[in-house]
């Protein structure tokens, strides 16, 4: 199936240039889990550093809980085995699977994860899970940067490493 | 109202969770104001809550505002607040993941600030399958002195919706009870 923009979709305005070059929605919208924890594979709790413990979020204990990008690192590294790689262009290799993590003015904002067809996959928010085709679909909004900024940071693990990642539930 | 001190938070939330334990009697506003069986579950709830050793200033604070408390929880003004402070707070962090946009939003804070008297329009929600947004409203209105959710279930919010809702249902919060 190829990307289609969905039509009278409420992500257009935040998100024009995922609209023209095509994003598929790919699950129900759930508030169970956010963008964090569908790119770490999980979809039971909303994963975001904090120091204060809150029902229905999660972060490891043994990482650090300030939002900067470092916690991010830790977090996928030490979780999902994912290590630091400079490839801006995030292009697809078949034996790697790819996250990118996105900030804005140095604050992480989003992730994505690649998928074996080369396309990312994003929650967005508490909202859709979505298939789009390039990082740089979630990085411009009509008045410029998007609320997502910019990717800043690529991380890798071997496929034939990563544990089976469960599908969008729907 | 921008962030609210954790002391805080806990004394907003028990200006309204402690009706009961002051004693005030539950008829006061029956000439004015018709109770809803919504109400009439919550009343239940609230005579069900352990008391608060409060302060006399707290206690004080507290009895200014039972009449207002008392009256939202009662009429359909309640359902229009938490619909519009609802609707405002999922309207302005639906598209974010972290936690500080959802739980430092001014309508957010708006909608602890109506107390127990939310919690059956909550469950409701919940028994829709939109729980999880509720999880810490739900530990901070019924100032972590409810939990349904056992240990094993802590990390896991579609299970602690799952307990929650059971509760509510249990003890008739909710309209499907």
């Amino acid at each position: 199936m190829g990307l289609l923009p969905p039509h009278n979709c409420k992500y257009i305005k935040y998100f024009p240039k995922a609209a023209a070059g095509g994003y598929l929605l790919t699950s129900a919208e759930s508030g169970f889990y956010n963008c964090i924890a569908w790119a770490i594979g999980k979809t039971n709790n909303k994963w975001w550093p904090s120091p204060y413990r809150q029902a229905g979020w999660y972060w490891p204990p043994n990482i650090r809980s300030d939002v900067s990008l470092q916690s991010f690192i830790d977090m996928f590294s030490q979780e999902g085995g994912y290590e630091e790689w400079a490839d801006e262009n995030a292009t697809l290799e078949d034996e790697w699977e790819k996250i990118a993590i996105y900030a804005r003015t140095g604050v992480p904002t989003h992730a994505a994860r690649q998928l074996e067809n080369g396309s990312w996959t994003s929650k967005l928010g508490v909202c859709h899970d979505i298939e789009h085709a390039a990082i740089s679909f979630l990085e411009t909004c009509a008045c410029g940067e998007s609320s997502y900024g910019h990717c800043v940071k690529i991380m890798r693990r071997r496929r034939r490493e990563a544990s089976p990642i469960p599908p969008s539930p729907l | 109202m921008a962030i609210l001190h954790p002391n805080l938070k806990t004394f907003v939330a028990a200006s309204t969770i402690s009706v009961a334990s002051l004693g005030v009697a539950p008829n006061v506003f029956a000439d004015r104001i018709k109770p809803t069986p919504g109400a009439r579950n919550l009343e239940r709830f609230a005579h069900s809550l352990p008391s608060t050793q409060l302060s006399y200033e707290q206690q004080s604070a507290i009895e200014d505002s039972l009449d207002r408390a008392k009256a939202i929880v009662r009429d359909d003004e309640t359902r229009r607040l938490f619909d519009q402070f609802s609707q405002e707070w999922i309207r302005d962090t639906e598209m974010f993941s972290d936690i500080h946009s959802h739980l430092l939003h001014p309508a957010y804070h708006k909608l602890l600030a109506l107390g127990t008297s939310i919690l059956p329009f909550i469950f409701d929600d919940m028994v829709q399958g939109n729980g999880a947004r509720w999880l810490p409203a739900l530990d901070s209105i019924t100032l972590g002195k409810v939990n349904p959710v056992p240990p094993e279930h802590m990390d896991d919010a579609i299970l602690m919706c799952q307990d929650w809702v059971k509760w509510a249902k249990s003890h008739g919060l909710t309209s499907a009870a």
